[in-house]
């Protein structure tokens, strides 16, 4: 009887499945196993046959979570963000113990990086904080303190991995959502000046060494044994790939070897070299038609936990898009951040799928409730 | 103010971030375009016809100065011809034409195949460095046939004054497989890395960062032009607290003998301002290809001229180690400067004859030290004991390495009970304590060890680590040993000199007011049997089986400046071999601290 019940239901839910976002997530996942199917110069193994594996667990992931009603979700945000903030100070126990500073949990079929299940519990986290206090004005200061805690903990963590690039697109996913929670504007222009009038203070505190560190980090041109000579290789990809491209399998540059980690960070520039301006320009598109999708999502969303979560997500998958981009051609540092769906890795796979199951759940409670309203 | 609206807020906000991220976007897109469209020309010139070769450009190492300010070690730009693999079969057509046209010998020419087949596409090898005004214009005019070949310049390591300091500045060589292992600039072909002496413990400050540059080169892998370029980061120079007249002095002094070391210390700051080792050798000729006939010559000589025997030689300290059982037995009580003990020639414990070298009578612990009575010691080593001696040893810098910054440093060695046991399964016996009261036995310790010693005497009681880098910060640290102690130790070390009857009598520098005091030491490498020494065979005994000559001192008595230690190998007696030495050094130090020459 149960058990008929919960068939119904699924059948129910299926009918105003979310077809729109499963397009898109489905052309960009095949996208990614094209590209990765291209890098082993033509093979399934060892990339591809793995990502589809991947992608097949992160559709049942995906089918779950939008299955799973906001309330539920919201109920669980706390208890997730304590559970990947524990995960993040076991691995940094065990990297410590362990020579090589691992930072990953081994699940055998992919290895989990904490740091990655923190964005969305992050995202969790400050939506349901948010939504517990009444927004009837702006946040105070003790709000303030409470949501930009819950941000800066994980991030001084993941900081200390030592992971720039996470801990960077915590900083803003966690700065975005109280920006967009009410925080007044003169404080947030206040927050923007003394955040850079420390920077010279804190400068001053720090070692020569330290210094140099960071500024390595920001200049890698000036490191040509290390990423520097990747950026470099990866421009001249991107550049001969031209306006048209030079046909599927066949980029040069990419195929000679010449490209680093062309499976994972650098999967863009291939495509780029593969597919030219356009292939590119149709590829960025499709990314834009998901942000925009999610948006819209998140504004037409009920509730204040439903809006801020839509929103995190989206800021995510932005963050994601940009920061890879910019970084294979040579805007940003090199700060091993992947492409989503397309980079190869069951991580980055895994939580992306999470992240749009939220997403459909937002929007399967807003049709459930007009439908109920009907 | 306005009333409040989360809704409101959230919409018109999230629009403006929504407007924010399309401008972000718009930048990748015009980027992509300007890759693409704008330079795509370019890029695939780079990818397609004409390829691009991404260069390092090695950095220019520091230089090695004296603190007198003579040049160590420099950079001379010389030609180098690299081969840029791109494709094996031409590429070997090239390499096979060039060993012809510079006639390279059967040796290098197997060596280079080797590398040839062992080194992946788009990596290159070095052929030959060094190259003469003669080969670099052979390689120009046939530079059609040489595809994939390149005269480059580049900088050879030259040690222009190296011979009496080549243990101290060491040599670059090329950097193994292992060291190439996660730092690409290692693979460059000809680049070296520090591999001893100063030069391999400042490598990571003479070394610098590399400069990268992308060149474009045609269908032959031939040099076109160059498009961009981030330059090198040379080095930084390293000065040495060493003194180049007193170094030369000290090598002229030492070269006197078949096989010595010496070094001269400012004791105020606990850096070395000479150091050096008889026979020596050139470091020049590490830093070229090194030919197997210097090799065998260098490798097989006796007297192993490799090796910084001041730091790296380990000999039994002899009688300069009645220093440390003297303080060990003032300082635990055991023994008062009153105290006398007697001397007949000999001591007999536990049924064994310990002999001394004369029969000197009763003798208070100076007098003991200044004419290095034996019996007085093996007395005073059973009453302090093994323990407190490897107590006051360690505390006195033994048993550990000084930390100089110099390369293959010892640590000598001070025994324990615990360590006869688990070394030689046996335990320790009285025998072993009384040996150690003249420093023989298992006692092993670098002259570097016993310059620390009286460089800590001269000090009255604070420790500081040696350095050989100019203006070095160091700690100090005073050992608490009582000044009563010292200055006991002190009379003693001056009367060895000073002291008609002392045994180092016969090697007074002979200035006024720099009077040296020191203690000498004559170290037993096999042990002498009675018969031998009645019959005065041991003065005759082959080279190799000889005793050590050692002496440690400093100068001036009253405020110690300079403390020197001076090792003849197998040079016999430190009264009559070592001491004589350190005299003469002493007069060359006073000479250029006259002059204002070693501040």
């Amino acid at each position: 009887m149960r058990n008929k019940l919960y068939a119904l239901r699924l059948i129910r839910n299926l009918r105003h499945f979310d077809w729109i976002l499963f397009l898109i997530i489905l052309s960009l996942s095949t996208l990614g196993i094209i590209m990765l199917y291209s890098a082993a110069n033509g093979s399934m193994t060892p990339w591809a046959s793995k990502q589809l594996m991947l992608f097949g667990v992160g559709l049942i992931i995906f089918l779950l979570i939008s299955n799973t009603s906001q309330n539920t979700i919201m109920s669980y945000a706390y208890a997730f963000y304590i559970l990947s903030f524990a995960l993040l100070v076991g691995v940094e126990i065990l990297g410590s113990v362990g020579k090589g500073g691992q930072r990953w949990i081994n699940l055998y079929f992919f290895k989990l990086q904490p740091s990655e299940l923190m964005k969305y519990a992050l995202v969790l986290a400050l939506a349901r904080y948010f939504n517990n206090i009444n927004l009837r004005e702006f946040l105070n200061f003790k709000q303030l303190a409470v949501a930009f805690g819950l941000v800066l903990l994980p991030s001084a963590l993941v900081l200390k991995q030592p992971d720039l690039g996470t801990a960077l697109m915590l900083i803003m996913t966690g700065s975005v959502m109280i920006f967009l929670a009410g925080m007044r504007l003169w404080m947030v222009i206040g927050a923007f000046v003394s955040v850079a009038a420390m920077i010279p203070v804190g400068w001053r505190f720090l070692y020569d060494y330290q210094r140099n560190r960071v500024l390595n980090f920001f200049t890698p041109e000036q490191d040509p044994l290390g990423s520097g000579y990747h950026i470099i290789q990866s421009k001249i990809a991107i550049g001969s790939g031209g306006l048209f491209g030079k046909g599927y399998m066949a980029g040069t540059q990419s195929h000679l070897d010449f490209l680093p980690e062309k499976q994972t960070d650098f999967i863009f520039t291939m495509f780029c070299e593969e597919f030219g301006f356009f292939g590119a320009v149709i590829l960025l598109m499709m990314f834009v038609a998901l942000i925009f999708y999610c948006l819209r999502i998140s504004l037409a969303a009920k509730s204040v936990f439903s809006k801020l979560l839509g929103s995190g997500i989206t800021t995510i998958v932005f963050l994601y898009v940009f920061i890879n981009t910019a970084m294979v051609m040579g805007l940003l540092p090199a700060v091993g951040i992947p492409l989503p769906f397309l980079s190869y890795g069951g991580t980055s796979m895994v939580t992306i799928m999470f992240g749009m199951g939220l997403i459909a759940s937002i929007e399967n409670e807003r049709v459930k409730r007009v439908r109920r309203s009907f | 103010m306005k009333e409040f609206n989360f809704n409101n807020v959230f919409t018109r906000r999230s629009l403006i971030l929504a407007g924010g991220q399309g401008l972000l976007l718009s930048t990748i897109i015009g980027r992509l375009f300007y890759l693409q469209q704008i330079k795509g020309e370019h890029y695939s010139t780079l990818a397609n016809g004409n390829r691009i070769r991404l260069e390092l450009i090695t950095p220019v190492r520091g230089r090695i100065f004296a603190s007198s300010g003579e040049m160590l070690a420099y950079n001379k730009k010389s030609f180098k011809s690299v081969l840029y693999i791109e494709d094996k079969i031409r590429d070997l057509e090239s390499l096979n034409k060039i060993i012809q046209l510079i006639g390279l010998d059967e040796d290098s020419k197997k060596e280079l195949l080797y590398s040839f087949a062992n080194t992946r596409i788009g990596e290159s090898i070095l052929i030959k460095e060094d190259l003469s005004w003669d080969e670099v214009s052979k390689i120009e005019l046939n530079t059609g046939d040489l595809s994939g070949i390149a005269v480059e310049n580049y900088y050879s390591r030259e040690y222009p004054i190296s011979q009496h300091s080549a243990h101290i500045i060491g040599y670059v060589r090329s950097p193994t497989p292992k060291d190439a292992e996660d730092n690409r600039l290692y693979l460059t072909p000809g680049f070296k890395i520090g591999k001893s002496g100063i030069e391999k413990i400042a490598n990571d400050i003479l070394e610098g960062k590399p400069g990268i540059r992308e060149a474009e080169t045609n269908a032959r892998s031939q040099f076109i032009r160059e498009l961009s370029k981030t330059d090198q980061i040379g080095g930084k120079d390293v000065i040495l607290s060493v003194n180049m007249k007193l170094q030369q002095r000290l090598f002229d002094h030492l070269s006197v003998a078949e096989s010595a070391s010496a070094a001269v210390m400012n004791v105020k700051t606990g850096n070395i301002i000479a150091m050096a080792t008889f026979p020596s050798f050139d470091s020049n000729i590490f830093t070229k290809t090194l030919n197997a006939k210097t090799w065998n010559e260098i490798s097989n000589d006796p007297r192993k001229p490799l090796i910084n025997k001041f730091i790296t030689g380990e000999y039994p300290p002899g009688s300069i180690f009645k220093i440390v059982i003297a303080i060990a037995g003032l300082e635990q009580g055991l023994i008062t400067p009153k105290d006398i003990i007697s001397c007949r020639g000999s001591i007999i414990v536990s049924g064994h004859k310990y002999h001394c070298m004369h029969s000197h009578g009763g003798l208070n612990i100076i007098q003991a030290i200044a004419v290095s009575c034996d019996v007085f010691f093996y007395e005073l080593a059973r009453r302090v004991g093994i323990e407190r001696i490897h107590h006051y040893a360690t505390l006195l810098g033994f048993n550990k390495v000084s930390g100089i910054e110099l390369t293959n440093e010892k640590s000598g060695l001070i025994p324990t009970k615990q360590w006869k046991k688990k070394r030689y399964k046996e335990n320790w016996y009285i025998g072993d304590t009384i040996q150690s009261g003249i420093g023989q036995g298992f006692f092993l310790t670098t002259p570097m060890q016993l310059l620390q010693l009286l460089s800590i005497v001269a000090r009255g009681g604070d420790y500081i680590p040696p350095s050989i880098i100019k203006g070095s910060k160091r700690p100090i640290t005073n050992l608490g040993i009582s000044k009563e102690t010292l200055n006991v130790i002190r009379q003693a070390v001056f009367d060895v000199v000073n002291a008609p009857y002392g045994t180092g009598s016969r090697s007074r520098p002979g200035v006024p007011n720099w009077d040296m005091c020191g203690k000498t030491s004559t170290s037993q490498i096999s042990s002498i049997t009675a018969r031998e020494r009645e019959l005065g065979l041991h003065k005759s005994m082959p080279w190799h089986r000889r005793e050590h000559a050692i002496f440690a001192g400093f100068a001036p008595f009253h405020d110690p400046k300079y403390s020197v230690c001076v090792l003849v190998e197998h040079g016999g007696g430190g009264g009559k071999a070592a001491a004589p030495i350190a005299a003469e050094i002493m007069k060359d130090v006073y000479a250029l601290d006259q002059s204002g020459e070693l501040v």
